[in-house]
């Protein structure tokens, strides 16, 4: 008689979001291997309609409160990409400036809060705050301070509503800069003491090649404020030529939608930035990756967190760059132009913490928004996910269930998947005249995160 | 005499989900009002650990964020972050999930003073996708700020939020 397991992870812990995984093997054969998305969907892009385009970046700054100033990012590029507008020299810097600080504020929270607890073998970061609160307090002093950048440069910790098309709303006074540079300069002991606290790290031996994708910036800075897309298989995309690149489709246990690439999955995020741009890196970020034995030719997706320290030292060290940039320059602000309304179509994208995300509008003459779609690294990553996880299990067959069980939710949270954003895709449809459409219909609530 | 600790006045949730959204909602009104040196107005998201923060920093902590509980839609409830009965933390520990009850084990944990931390809770008439308070709210918004403000200055005078 053949022995069947299963594993079912309700609510993989330690995860933005909520997602089960689902794994049957029959006679050690892998017969389904599922990342289930189960959140209610959310249907942001209903919330931009007929709203006017300049609303945009602060309606979508609220999908999420841990990728706030990405989403505002992408809205403003697509809305300045709609109607002709390019920003200035200032306020280029300055929105670099607040991502950086989202960057590190993300990065440091998933490697600490989520990812540390599995190396120190403690169930969360409560009971890593108990045995190691140096390393608890230290995430949150660099969680503070990234907080600090955004407030410096958008006037609000995270949800900025200060991006204008053409420039921004706020402007910090020098005092502020001031304030600021101390505070960066004061805590680099902070940040080399995280690359230290994760060198020693034995990530789990797993290999597996996966399309990488990153927009890079034309000006070879490293991939944070958008561009082409570049493929690790030699390709480049456009930005509104992005479904070339990750074509989005529906599959049946997600809530999410999936996408893929020219050959299959796909993979954003710290990884694929570093394999496609790890040249375009400051110094300090190089000799971090050198520190963590972080090599681009990896394609182990356990590396995503080496990635993502890599990528904090770089955002700390371009915000102390931009800040003395900022502090320097004397030219007056940028003020937003005014525009009357006019029509176009805009696609903007901005690499987040998690990966490329896409926000493609259409503008009505009104200056209305007629559709938009947003592409979210998460469902981005869904396919890789599902896919690292097939060619993953073989390899752990012959173990204890619950050891399956760890290995395969450390997998999916090495990919820092935010769950809350993706679930907004899905399409809702009913068959015949009862509700026959799942669980996804628009009586569901969708209170379900507050992102 | 020994100053009483600076204020800082945290207004959480989300404002595309409804009432969610009246944490933020007061956060922003009160940052509009004249407020005395030593408090401050941050706004959270779905971020409650900046009060670990705050706390981290030596500061008192309002945290205005919507909460249900038996009651009229608008009405306020003080409750101080180191009360007893805060159920254990959601097995679910992610970084939107970060509940209050997370934040106070989080807090116990680095021995941070969670006395110092109150949550000015409201009572949401509706918690659901949608932009804006509901009509119930919106009416009492006034009275909220209100509320929130003379808390502040009573936390700044080394009283507690709720009294008279």
């Amino acid at each position: 008689m053949g022995k069947s397991t299963s594993i079912s992870v309700h609510h993989v812990t330690r995860v933005e979001g909520h997602g089960n995984i689902v794994v049957d093997l029959k006679d050690g054969t892998l017969t389904r291997c599922e990342l289930q998305i189960v959140e209610s969907p959310r249907f942001f892009e209903a919330l931009l309609k007929d709203r006017p385009h300049d609303e945009a970046p602060r309606i979508t700054c609220r999908i999420c409160g841990i990728c706030s100033v990405g989403h505002a990012t992408a809205a403003i590029h697509a809305v300045e990409a709609a109607l002709g507008i390019a920003p200035g020299p200032k306020t280029r810097a300055l929105r670099r400036l607040n991502m950086c600080g989202e960057w590190l504020q993300s990065h440091v929270l998933h490697a600490y809060f989520l990812v540390a607890p599995d190396l120190f073998h403690a169930p969360s970061v409560i009971p890593l705050a108990t045995t190691h609160p140096e390393i608890v307090r230290r995430a949150l002093r660099l969680k503070g301070l990234a907080n600090e950048i955004c407030y410096a440069i958008s006037g609000r910790h995270v949800m900025p509503i200060s991006y204008l098309p053409g420039g921004m709303g706020h402007w910090p006074s020098a005092a502020a800069l001031e304030v600021l540079h101390a505070r960066l300069v004061a805590a680099r002991a902070d940040v080399e003491a995280t690359v230290e606290l994760f060198a020693p790290i034995e990530w789990p031996d797993f290999s597996q090649e996966i399309e990488a994708l990153a927009a890079l910036e034309e000006d070879g800075a490293y991939p944070m404020m958008g561009g082409p897309i570049h493929s690790s298989r030699g390709k480049v995309f456009a930005p509104g030529a992005y479904r070339e690149a990750s074509a989005e489709h529906i599959v049946d246990h997600s809530a999410a939608k999936h996408t893929r690439g020219a050959d299959g999955p796909v993979r954003v995020g710290a990884l694929a930035r570093f394999q496609l741009a790890h040249e375009r890196l400051g110094p300090a970020a190089r000799q971090a990756a050198a520190a963590l034995n972080l090599s681009p030719a990896t394609r182990n997706p356990f590396h995503y967190t080496p990635a993502q320290v890599v990528e904090s030292v770089q955002a700390f060290e371009e915000a102390i760059t931009l800040t003395e940039l900022l502090l320097g320059d004397p030219s007056p602000e940028e003020r937003a132009p005014v525009t009357r309304p006019r029509g176009g179509v805009g696609v903007g994208l901005a690499e987040v913490p998690r990966g490329t995300l896409i926000h493609d509008y259409e503008i009505g003459s009104d200056g209305r928004i007629v559709r938009a779609n947003c592409v979210i690294p998460t469902a981005q990553n869904l396919a890789a996910i599902e896919a690292d996880m097939r060619a993953f299990v073989p390899a752990l067959v012959a173990r204890p269930k619950d050891e399956i069980t760890r290995a395969m939710e450390m997998l999916v949270r090495a990919y820092d998947p935010c769950i809350s954003c993706a679930v907004h895709l899905l399409d809702v449809s009913f068959v015949g005249q009862g509700h026959d459409g799942g669980a996804a219909g628009p009586e569901s609530p969708t209170a379900g995160g507050r992102g | 005499m020994t100053a009483e600790p600076a204020v800082t006045v945290v207004g959480a949730g989300n404002p595309l989900v409804g009432d969610d959204g009246v944490g933020e909602a007061i956060a922003a009104r009160l940052a509009e009002l004249s407020l005395p040196p030593g408090a401050r107005v941050r706004v959270a998201g779905g971020d409650p650990l900046i009060v670990l923060e705050e706390l981290e920093a030596g500061r008192k902590v309002l945290l205005v964020d919507a909460a249900q509980f038996d009651g009229e839609p608008g009405s306020v409830r003080f409750v101080r972050l180191d009360r007893p009965g805060w159920p254990e933390p959601a097995a679910a520990l992610s970084l939107h999930g970060f509940d209050l009850a997370t934040v106070f084990q989080l807090g116990r944990a680095l021995d941070l003073p969670l006395r110092n931390a109150w949550v000015m809770a409201v009572r949401p008439a509706t918690i659901e996708a949608g932009r804006g308070l509901s009509p119930a709210l919106t009416r009492v918004l006034p009275r909220l700020v209100a509320g929130a403000h003379r808390a502040t200055l009573r936390m700044l005078s080394g009283l507690a939020p709720g009294g008279e």
